[in-house]
C-alpha cells in the first residue's frame, strides 16, 4: 500500500508504522502469555455486565 | 455546580407548571443557534424537538409523568443512530445516512420522556481527541473558543458547558467522554464495559467502544445513567466517605503534568481525605503495556469496520482520520491477537489492585485544553497521545470511569479529576464523584 501513495503521505505513514511496530514488539518482550490460550476478553465484562 | 439549573430543578419547574418543556425547548435551540460559532451541533432538530415537547406537555396536564426526564431537553453525539434523522458520525462518508430506529441508549431517555433537541459534532467516526473536523468545523471549547474542546464527543461537551440541554449521549473508546468532559468543565461517565448498549451505534472500536453520559452534574449523570442502564442508584444518606480507599497509581498517572492540574487533582485529594477517605497508593506493572496494546486493538478494528470505504474512496475522508485508517491496515493479524491475549493480563492485574482499593484517583488529562491546531500539549506531550494517555487505561481494561471538574487554571481553563473503580461499581463511583462535587466549590459556567 505504501507504494501506492505520494511520497510525502507514505512517508509519514511509514514513521507511524514504525513507531507502532517498535511499541508493540516492546508489548511483545514484556507479556509472557505462553500459557493464555482462554477465550478472549471482549465477550467477558459483557457477560458479567 | 453549574450557573445553569440541574435536571432535578428543571423538572422541579415543570412540576409546578412554572415553564413548559416546549419553553426550555425553545430557550435551549436559541442559545444553540445563537452559539452556532462553537460548532456544537451538526443538526439541530427544531421542528421534531418542539412538537414532542408539546405531546410530553399534553401528557403533563393529565397527570401522565413518564420520570424525572419528563420534557428535560437532551443532545446526542451524532454516531447514536436516531430513527429517521441524518447520523453522520462527523464525516462525509455517511453524510446522508439516515438510520431506521433509534439506538437503545437513546430510545430508553426518549422512554423516561427526554427530547432530543440534536446532534453534536464529534471528531470524525470518533476517531481522534482534538474535535477538529474537517467536514463539520471545529467544536470549540466555550471557556477560550480559540481552544479545543477535546474529543471525540466534544460537540456534547461544548452544548453542555455553554447550557444546551441537560445532558447529552457521548461515546469513550480511549476517553472520548471524559477528555471534553475534563477540558470544557463538565461531568462524564464511561460505565464498564457493555453496560450500556452499544447497539445502534456506528462504531470505532467495538471492543473498547463505550457508551455512556454526559452532564454538567453528577446528579444529572446519575438520572441520564440510570435510564440508559436500567440500574438504580439510589442517594446516599450522607457524604462522608469513612473507610474509603482511594488509590493512587503515581508512577504513571501523575507523571508529566502541567503544574496547574498537578496542583488541582492534589486539592481534590486532600478534599477527598477530608471527606473521610483514605489514601493508598498501588503499582500496577502491566500498566506499562496497556498502551500499545489498545492502539494495536483500536487501529485493526476500526480499519476492519471502515476497510471497504479506506480502499475504495479515502479521499472522503479527512487527512487525521485516513492516516489511522490506512495504518490499521498494515496492522498483521497476528499482532491483533497477541494485543487482546495481553489485554488479558492487564485486565488480570489491574483486578487484583482493585482488591486493594475502592476507587482511583487521577487527573483526566495531563493538561488543560490546548489551542485549536497546536501539536503538542501544555507538558509537551504529542496532542493524541497525551490527551489518551491517561483515560485510556480504562478502556484496554473496561474498567468504568468517569470525570468531574476539580479546578481551573489560572486563565480560567476547567481541570478534570478522573475517578475509575472495579467492573460494575458505578454506583460506589458515582457516590464518590457526588460527595466531592458536594464540597467543591466550582460553581461557575463559561460566559458565552
Amino acid at each position: 500500500m505504501l507504494e501506492d501513495l505520494p511520497p510525502a503521505e507514505a512517508g509519514r505513514l511509514k514513521k507511524r508504522f514504525d513507531a507502532w511496530r517498535e511499541a508493540m514488539d516492546r508489548l511483545k518482550s514484556k507479556a509472557p502469555w505462553a500459557r493464555e490460550d482462554e477465550p478472549l476478553f471482549a465477550s467477558e465484562l459483557e457477560k458479567e455486565s | 455546580m453549574s450557573a445553569h439549573e440541574s435536571i432535578r430543578e428543571a423538572s422541579s419547574l415543570l412540576a409546578r407548571f412554572e415553564m413548559s418543556s416546549e419553553e426550555l425547548v425553545r430557550r435551549d435551540l436559541g442559545r444553540a443557534q445563537a452559539l452556532s460559532e462553537l460548532n456544537a451541533f451538526i443538526s439541530l432538530l427544531p421542528d421534531e424537538a418542539i412538537a414532542e415537547a408539546r405531546r410530553l406537555d399534553g401528557m403533563r396536564r393529565h397527570g401522565e409523568i413518564l420520570g424525572p426526564l419528563h420534557g428535560i431537553p437532551i443532545t446526542a453525539k451524532d454516531l447514536v443512530w436516531s430513527k429517521g434523522q441524518k447520523t453522520t458520525s462527523g464525516s462525509k462518508i455517511d453524510a446522508d445516512f439516515v438510520p431506521d430506529r433509534d439506538a437503545p441508549a437513546l430510545a430508553s431517555l426518549r422512554a423516561g420522556g427526554a427530547v432530543l433537541l440534536g446532534k453534536t459534532n464529534l471528531h470524525e467516526f470518533a476517531y481522534g481527541v482534538s474535535n477538529v473536523n474537517p467536514h463539520y468545523g471545529a467544536a470549540r471549547n466555550p471557556w477560550d473558543r480559540t481552544r479545543i474542546s477535546g474529543g471525540s464527543s466534544g460537540g456534547s461537551a461544548v452544548a453542555l458547558a455553554s447550557g444546551v440541554g441537560y445532558g447529552s449521549i457521548g461515546t469513550d473508546t480511549g476517553g472520548s467522554i471524559r477528555i471534553p468532559s475534563a477540558l470544557c468543565g463538565i461531568v462524564g461517565l464511561k460505565p464498564t464495559y457493555g453496560r450500556v448498549s452499544r447497539e445502534g451505534v456506528t462504531p470505532l472500536s467495538w471492543s473498547l467502544d463505550h457508551v455512556g453520559p454526559m452532564a454538567r452534574t453528577v446528579e444529572d449523570v446519575v438520572l441520564l445513567y440510570e435510564a440508559m442502564s436500567g440500574e438504580s442508584i439510589e442517594a446516599p444518606e450522607s457524604s462522608s466517605l469513612r473507610g474509603l480507599k482511594v488509590g493512587l497509581h503515581r508512577r504513571y498517572f501523575f507523571e508529566n503534568l502541567a503544574p496547574e492540574v498537578e496542583a488541582s487533582v492534589g486539592s481534590a485529594l486532600t478534599a477527598l481525605e477530608s471527606l473521610g477517605a483514605s489514601i493508598v497508593e498501588i503499582e500496577v506493572p502491566e500498566i506499562e503495556i496497556q498502551g500499545s496494546c489498545r492502539n494495536t486493538i483500536a487501529f485493526a478494528e476500526a480499519s476492519c469496520y471502515h476497510e471497504k470505504n479506506i480502499r475504495t474512496r479515502p479521499e472522503a475522508y479527512g487527512e487525521d482520520t485516513r492516516e489511522l485508517l490506512r495504518l490499521g491496515l498494515l496492522i498483521p493479524a497476528t499482532d491483533y491477537l497477541a494485543a487482546l491475549r495481553a489485554r488479558r493480563l492487564v485486565v488480570g492485574a489491574f483486578r487484583r489492585a482493585f482488591e486493594a482499593i475502592d476507587v482511583l484517583a487521577a487527573p483526566s488529562t495531563p493538561a488543560a485544553a490546548p489551542p485549536i491546531g497546536a501539536s503538542a500539549l501544555e507538558n509537551g506531550e504529542d496532542l493524541r497521545s497525551g490527551l489518551l494517555r491517561l483515560a485510556g487505561p480504562f478502556n484496554t481494561t473496561g474498567f468504568p470511569a468517569l470525570s468531574l471538574p476539580c479546578g481551573f487554571t489560572e486563565s480560567g481553563l476547567p481541570i478534570g479529576l478522573q475517578l475509575a473503580a472495579a467492573p460494575r461499581r458505578e454506583r460506589l463511583l458515582l457516590r464518590v464523584a457526588r460527595a466531592f462535587e458536594r464540597q467543591s466549590s466550582l460553581g461557575s459556567s463559561p460566559a458565552v
